[in-house]
């Protein structure tokens, strides 16, 4: 019994020996890997994208906005190609003809006037009509949520957001942002009523002409 | 008690099994060069050079297929020549692996590494590469259609073993 049980071990001992050795070779022996990183860009054919629409989710009624839209041609040709900017259902205006060449961008602005809209939220979607042979069209539209409300309802409790009502919380929102432009730190688009590029007592002065005003 | 034993005695005999050849080998290739009864033991060295060019002049660090445009029919090949040169004084077996699947399934990749020697003097499915040899091989990558659009990187590790 003790013979066979010994014999058994001796047997896996010497098994055991070619393994660690080949092992060893395998481990030891080897080149040092030698790592190359490699890389490819797949570009488009054709791909025209929308990029950027306005910041602004304000808009106070009976006001004409500038809205920009910023359009990328990501393809490898030079593209000819139209924009719609629509506010739900309803097409507000239409850029005809836009030519990029490649991996060019441009940035249009469109006239909004809101005189025609009744207050709500809208859905503003800008879209870059399908050049032939795109294959990615999911990057041709924009959307952002906007409100028409009355002029001047900028926040509520929750700052910066309006709440229907134009009362002193709007007209403390323009004083605390009073005297800033697109380059000052505190700058908010959705304070700039009458799109002038500036918060002053233009601005103010609206919020007061409607203060009181709810829906 | 002789239970423990036994099996204290069965664990010194595996790990010397396991480990005292591994030390040998260690040894064996760390020491350079040494003489035993008057005959010369030399260590290989085992070297396996990535180039360019043929003369083996400019040395492969990065494969940078550039930028393609997507396919739209048919599946385009992208390949590059790259020679490999067994630089040390044995022969060596070649490995590779990528990390390309990995990273997209979309993109199928070959190195032509067995074809190569399947048609040449090797014989079916033997990679070695003899001391000083130089082979010119094609590490490609196919482009299908529509495949997603973006920046692939990934890395590439071939390494030889005696």
């Amino acid at each position: 019994m003790l013979f066979k049980k010994t014999l058994i071990l001796l047997v896996v001992v010497l098994l055991l020996y070619p393994l660690s050795v080949a092992f060893a070779f395998r481990y030891f022996y080897s080149t040092t890997p030698q790592v190359l990183p490699a890389g490819i860009v797949i570009r488009a054919a054709h791909d025209i994208a929308v990029s950027n629409l306005t910041s602004r989710t304000v808009f106070g009624q009976g006001f004409t906005y500038g809205l920009n839209v910023t359009c990328i041609n990501q393809g490898s040709y030079t593209e000819s190609f139209n924009v719609s900017l629509s506010a739900n259902t309803t097409e507000i205006a239409r850029l005809e003809n836009i030519t990029l060449p490649n991996d060019a961008f441009t940035t249009s602005t469109i006239v909004w006037n809101t005189t025609e809209f009744s207050r709500g939220f809208y859905n503003l979607t800008t879209c870059a009509e399908p050049v032939p042979d795109e294959s990615n069209i999911t990057n041709n539209n924009c959307t952002a949520i906007v409100r028409i409300g009355f002029a001047g309802d900028v926040s509520s409790a929750t700052v910066g957001s309006p709440d229907g009502t134009v009362n002193m919380r709007d007209v403390q929102y323009l004083i605390l942002r009073f005297n800033t432009n697109p380059s000052s730190p505190n700058w908010n688009i959705n304070a700039d009523i009458n799109d002038d590029s500036t918060v002053n007592m233009r601005d103010v002065q609206i919020a007061i002409l409607n203060f009181g005003k709810h829906e | 008690m002789l239970r423990r034993k036994k099996i204290a005695i069965i664990s010194v005999l595996l790990a010397y099994a396991i480990i005292v050849p591994v030390f040998a080998v260690y040894l064996y290739q760390t020491q350079p060069k040494y003489v035993t009864n008057g005959v010369t033991f030399q260590t290989p060295t085992l070297v396996l050079g990535l180039y360019w060019n043929q003369e083996c002049t400019i040395p492969a660090t990065s494969i940078d297929f550039g930028s393609m445009i997507q396919p739209h029919y048919e599946t385009v090949l992208r390949s590059n020549p790259i020679y490999l040169k067994n630089e040390g004084d044995v022969p060596i077996l070649i490995w590779w692996n990528s990390t390309l699947g990995s990273v997209t399934s979309e993109i199928p990749e070959d190195w032509d590494l067995e074809l190569f020697w399947d048609r040449t003097q090797l014989g079916s499915g033997i990679r070695e590469l003899s001391a000083g040899q130089v082979l010119a091989t094609w590490y490609m990558i196919k482009i299908p259609p529509y495949v997603t659009i973006g920046t692939y990187n990934w890395t590439l590790t071939i390494w030889g073993t005696y």
